[in-house]
């Protein structure tokens, strides 16, 4: 079991009870149940059925809500296949087959919004996405737990603050008259541009991604070093392990699960970066290194009320974020035998 | 039943700090780097707020003439301005009461989903239910799709709505999907010897893996609370009744007090009273103040250590 | 987190050639003077409601020149009543869609206004709001569940470009046969609605809708100004041409203050006389103004102004106009531009500007030609929205004259009691009258909340009324006048492109990006050639073509 040391059996989980033997389960799956049931097990796929009814019981209402409330309306990207028109409805818009999509791929914005997109996503990804690990480690390395939670509750302020209010602050602060050109002018500097610099733009956006939502996306780090066992810091530690030795081998080990499974998902939305974030930048810019997925869609798809278009969009987004998903789950498993589904 | 790993034995304590035996002092050049290093976070992260809810207070002319830290000339205008009216107090009602219920409710379901699909080569069927929740994090709907459903369950125009057509999900697959990790790396064994004493699921559940998922719960529990508490966007588009409004449709209607387009509708007769900057500050912070208070009760689910508790892991 | 709209106004800047609006008489649209004179539009098809001019009253100033609103030194003692029995007869409610700029009001039965509201039209009024961020959000959900109220307040403007087509789709009922020449005179306030309002209200030469009048047939035209500093700087009269301006300009920047506190770009396309949004010429073909000759000059301007420092650092981030007149009223902007709301009165820009700085004097300034000839002032629309009636609901013609006469009443004019009531509210609990006998609103609290239910088409914007101080009516008069012979329409009102629908929103944002991007020089002035190759093969052609067509279904 990855993160804790206490195990049963040998190196390859497997152990004996009573007089069965249990299979190898990669991710802690065990056979549940009484001997008896194990008995029964691999009759029929209805006795197993039975067997596990408290599981379909706890599934039932969860699974109604996403069929109901998720999947029918999925239904409604058949507008991806239609000039949808919302007084002809989805009976009476015509069909136009696949020309959405081909609109979309010979369209030059997506080109664009794509590319912009995918600069964004992969900063995003190389620097934000590890921050808050970063952070929540150093915040556990603390030996005063009250300076702890003071600092874990300032760092989580920024994600409250709306990005109208966040962008019009770093306006204060970085923009053309803001505070930091002024002193640049006291000091006989010449102002920076960092935030009408469509070169800088991605580096900008990167920036206050960070700053916003690094401490808010600690927390759930937080949760997972708690459920490690101190066990294991001190047996390290006797073993002669140094605080970055202990991170290596005990921290970064235990919250592993969890960082594997954000960045499998966060890959299933690599086309999503933030749209009010940019929208509200987007003017300073300039539209060609500003624009991304979401901000193309909401002009011509919500403004424009191009919905087939939107629609052909988020089905490309799924598509493409469900094979990311799957194809990361795999490669996990292949090399760590473990995946995070 | 199996017992739970016996606790480390409790040390003296030494000093202020909870730093435990086996762990040597750092040294000074780390404590000092440490040190400067969440100065400046905390500052960072920290001035923003302080100048918001400095200019919330701020009178028409300290918020005019600018300030950096503190405003010169206070004034609670703005609050004035948002908590006088109707609309307001009305619209926190409705936002504490959705935000409670929803998100019992929703921790919940998910909670009991979680836990049934923890085992998905055992459950026939489950992993399949597991992908299609996945894949609700990956395509969407849009608008025009989900509203029409909702209407369809005439559910226009209830709380119902706002709790089931919530934009990040009554259950949200990641939320769901973390939860379910975090089952999963949970001691197995535990969960076996309660099995083979003869619990049921259900008591497994409650009695063995709920009592060791606090953590995790209150972290899901603060996800979908501020998510029910902020979401803007269900209440615009399927309530129309507007004594119904949550607390963000509402505030939002009032960032424009003050501006020129407030004086056509005042009929440009009478003086302004508010600035508009004022009205927005104060708007984030009384939307931010609830989660601000609720989260300290939270977080001591997700600062100590689940396993043992009193000694920092 | 509550997101940051943009101000109607700007709105309506963005909504410049997208717009649905006017003419079909577009031909002849080149002076702006031919209204009030439906009958020799040179359309066949479009025969406008016949114009009532209004009641004359103490006080009134009648501008000459048509289209221009009058202005009313105060308001007359006492109001007349225009409307003499309550427009519902059926029994049955009426609801609505109706967009909601202010806090929501709340519900009937703690709503004395709303109570009001009911006695007055003798019926139950039941209103959807919108809130004004989401409102084309709302719509097109109104729209596509098949449902819609019986009257709907529609504004494409108001990012809710998509509805257009609708129009065609015969979403709404046809209003043109029921309202054209006297058959408006059945409902006398609907008859003085200014024959401009009605001409930018048609699509295609066909009337959907009842529209919200506007007198303000220029935005973003006038620039209010310190007097005090430009006097100190020397600067004792108005610059005549494009190097005055510059000098002008320069002067009223440095030291950490700027002239301008926003890029403005169409001020100065108005200066070279660039095409407001499109140009129908001599041979009847459409230009788009990224296209045309005046545009590099132009731009070329705005970067020697930009170079000279005149604007603020922040002007091409500005997102909305609220942050430009921050910097003015602190004293960090030498000007600030907008419309009346902003400029007249005493709770606009100017207003706040005034009684913060008692004793400054405050100059107005209109766009001049670069070579001190005329500039082409750009004219907007008469109107903010339209309201129209379903098709479905307008099939029962005694229905659908029992919601005209609500909008009848709704649109009382300027003067009746009516009026009072739609914008002002209850008298002694929202408003109390000053010696003059002119509304003076309640200061803003809980019960001033309970107005939000009047954004109907009442004509408060469509006469020049700004009581709180003296003479400014007829300034606005006067600054829309001073533009008036230099007015030129935009002869893509009215026409409709299915590209320019979808793609409008999405090119607008080029404009912002090699607008402000060459002004500013972030890009090179040939990147106003790649603007312009982006433009044509991003849908420009498309929408040329069809705005065409549509020009020609539209003069028969």
């Amino acid at each position: 079991m990855r993160g804790l040391g206490v195990r049963t059996g040998g190196a390859d989980g497997v152990a004996v009870r009573g007089a069965e033997v249990m299979r190898p389960n990669p991710k802690g799956e065990a056979p549940a149940g009484t001997p008896e049931d194990r008995r029964l097990a691999g009759r029929s796929v209805w006795s197993r059925i039975w067997r596990e009814r408290w599981m379909y019981l706890f599934i039932a209402p969860g699974l109604l809500f996403f069929v109901l409330f998720r999947y029918v309306p999925l239904l409604g990207n058949v507008v991806a296949f239609q000039d949808y028109s919302p007084f002809l409805g989805f009976t009476n818009s015509a069909w136009v087959g696949l020309q959405n999509f081909t609109d979309l791929l010979t369209d030059r914005e997506v080109l664009t919004a794509l590319e912009n997109t995918l600069v964004l996503s992969f900063l995003q990804i190389v620097f934000a996405f590890p921050a808050p690990i970063a952070l929540a480690l150093l915040l556990n390395s603390l030996s005063f737990d009250w300076l702890k939670r003071i600092l874990q509750s300032i760092v989580y302020l920024p994600h409250f603050i709306g990005w109208v209010v966040v962008v019009s602050i770093w306006t204060e602060v970085l923009g053309g008259a803001g505070l930091v050109n002024q002193l640049l002018a006291e000091l006989g500097q010449g102002p920076v541009n960092v935030m009408t610099n469509p070169d800088a733009f991605p580096w900008l956006v990167t920036a206050q991604v960070i700053w916003k939502e690094i401490g808010w996306n600690t927390i759930i780090f937080f949760a997972a070093i708690s459920m490690i066992s101190p066990q294991l810091y001190e047996s390290a530690a006797v073993d002669g392990a140094g605080p970055w030795r202990r991170i290596w081998h005990v921290t970064l080990p235990g919250i592993s699960g969890v960082i594997a499974l954000l960045m499998v998902l966060r890959l299933g939305t690599v086309l999503t970066v933030g749209f009010e974030q940019i929208i509200l930048q987007q003017k300073a810019v300039g539209a060609e290194a500003a624009q991304v997925i979401d901000t193309f869609v909401y002009y011509r798809g919500v403004v424009g009320g191009d919905w087939g278009l939107s629609a052909a969009v988020g089905l490309l987004k799924g598509v493409i974020g469900t094979v990311l998903v799957l194809g990361a789950n795999a490669a996990l498993k292949r090399f760590s035998g473990q995946g995070v589904f | 039943m199996a017992t739970l790993p016996a606790p480390a034995p409790v040390q003296p304590r030494r000093r202020r700090s909870n730093r435990p035996a086996w762990e040597g002092r750092p040294s000074l050049a780390v404590s000092l780097v440490k040190a400067v290093v969440l100065l400046l976070i905390a500052i960072v992260m920290l001035y923003p707020f302080v100048y918001v809810i400095g200019m919330s207070f701020a009178s028409a002319r300290a918020a005019a003439s600018g300030f950096v830290l503190f405003p010169t000339e206070f004034s609670l205008d703005a609050y004035r301005t948002l908590l006088s009216g109707n609309a307001v107090p009305q619209a926190l009602q409705v936002s504490v009461g959705i935000t409670l219920a929803g998100t019992a409710l929703s921790v919940v379901f998910t909670v009991l989903m979680a836990y049934g699909l923890t085992r998905t080569k055992d459950v026939p069927g489950a992993r399949f239910i597991l992908y299609l929740a996945l894949l609700t994090m990956l395509f969407s709907a849009g608008i025009i799709p989900n509203f029409l459903l909702i209407k369809s369950l005439g559910l226009i125009d209830t709380y119902t709505a706002l709790i089931l057509g919530s934009t990040s999900g009554f259950i949200s697959a990641f939320n769901l999907v973390v939860i379910r990790n975090f089952f999963m790396e949970l001691p197995q064994e535990v969960l076996d010897a309660a099995r083979v004493d003869g619990a049921s699921e259900w008591q497994v559940l409650t009695k063995v893996v709920l009592p060791l998922s606090k953590a995790v719960i209150a972290v899901i529990a603060l996800f979908y609370g501020v998510a029910y508490w902020n979401d803007f966007f269900t209440a615009m588009i399927y309530i129309n009744d507007t004594s119904k409004w949550p607390i963000q449709v509402v505030l939002n209607q009032y960032v424009l007090t003050g501006t020129p387009l407030d004086a056509l509708a005042q009929g440009n007769t009478t003086e302004r009273t508010v600035t508009p900057k004022t009205i927005k500050m104060a708007i984030v912070v009384l939307s931010t103040l609830p989660v601000l208070v609720v989260y300290p009760f939270l977080q001591r689910y997700f600062t100590k250590g689940v396993l043992t508790g009193a000694i920092k892991g | 987190m509550p997101a940051e709209p943009l101000s109607r106004r700007q709105i309506i800047r963005l909504g410049l050639g997208v717009g649905v609006g006017v003419t079909a008489s577009t031909v002849l649209g080149a002076c702006g003077g031919d209204a009030g004179d439906s009958a020799s539009s040179g359309s066949r098809e479009l025969k406008l409601p016949s114009f009532t001019p209004p009641r004359e009253l103490p006080g009134t100033t009648i501008s000459s020149f048509p289209d221009v609103a009058p202005a009313y030194d105060a308001y007359p003692r006492p109001p007349f009543k225009s409307v003499a029995n309550p427009p519902i007869t059926s029994g049955k409610p009426v609801t609505t869609f109706q967009i909601l700029f202010p806090a929501p009001p709340p519900p009937v039965d703690r709503n004395p206004y709303w109570q009001e509201m009911n006695k007055r039209l003798g019926g139950e009024l039941r209103p959807t709001l919108a809130p004004y961020q989401s409102y084309g959000e709302k719509l097109q959900t109104t729209i596509a569940s098949g449902d819609m109220p019986d009257i709907v307040f529609v504004e494409p403007g108001q990012n809710a470009q998509a509805v257009v087509r609708t129009f065609k789709e015969g979403a709404f009922t046809d209003l043109t046969d029921i309202l054209g020449g006297d058959g408006v005179k059945k409902f006398p306030n609907l008859a003085q609605v200014p024959t401009a309002s009605w001409k930018h209200a048609a699509i295609e030469g066909r009337l959907y809708g009842v529209p919200k009048p506007l007198n303000q047939l220029i935005a973003d035209a006038g620039f209010a100004y310190r007097m005090d500093w430009a006097e100190k700087a020397g600067m004792t009269s108005k610059p005549k041409n494009a190097d005055e301006l510059v000098e002008f300009l320069k002067a009223l920047s440095g030291n950490g203050r700027w002239a301008l506190g926003a890029m403005y770009p169409r001020w100065f396309l108005m200066m070279y006389r660039a095409p407001n949004n499109w140009r129908l010429g001599s041979d009847g073909k459409l230009v788009y103004y990224v296209e045309s000759d005046e545009l590099e000059p132009a731009v070329q301007f705005i970067n020697k102004l930009w170079k000279a420092g005149v604007f603020h650092p922040d002007a091409p981030t500005q997102a909305w106009s609220p942050q430009a007149e921050d910097l003015f009223l602190s004293d960090k902007v030498a000007s600030v531009g907008g419309n009346f709301g902003s400029h007249f009165g005493r709770r606009g820009t100017v207003g706040n500007f005034r009684n913060a700085h008692p004793g400054v004097e405050i100059g107005h300034l209109m766009p001049m030609g670069f070579d001190g000839g005329k500039p082409a002032i750009f004219q907007r629309q008469a109107l903010f929205g339209q309201f129209c009636i379903p098709a479905k609901v307008g099939k029962d013609s005694a229905r659908l004259e029992e919601l005209l006469r609500v909008l009848d009443y709704t649109g009382a004019p300027f003067g009746s009691e009516e009026f009072l009531f739609m914008t002002f509210g209850i008298e002694g609990r929202h408003y109390t009258k000053d010696p003059q006998g002119n509304p003076v609103a309640v200061p803003q609290g809980p019960v001033t909340e309970e107005i939000g239910i009047n954004y109907f088409n009442q004509p408060s914007e469509a006469v020049f009324y700004f009581p709180g101080v003296p003479g400014d009516s007829v300034a606005a008069q006067k600054w829309v006048e001073e533009a008036a012979p230099n007015w030129i329409p935009d002869p893509t009102w009215g026409l409709i492109s299915d590209t320019n629908n979808r793609k409008a929103a999405a090119l607008r944002q080029l404009e912002d990006d090699y607008l402000l991007g060459v002004a500013t020089g972030r890009r090179p002035m040939s990147d106003l050639k790649v603007w312009r190759d982006e433009w044509r093969k991003g849908g420009g052609e498309d929408i040329r073509r069809e705005f065409q067509e549509s020009l020609e279904r539209s003069s028969g």
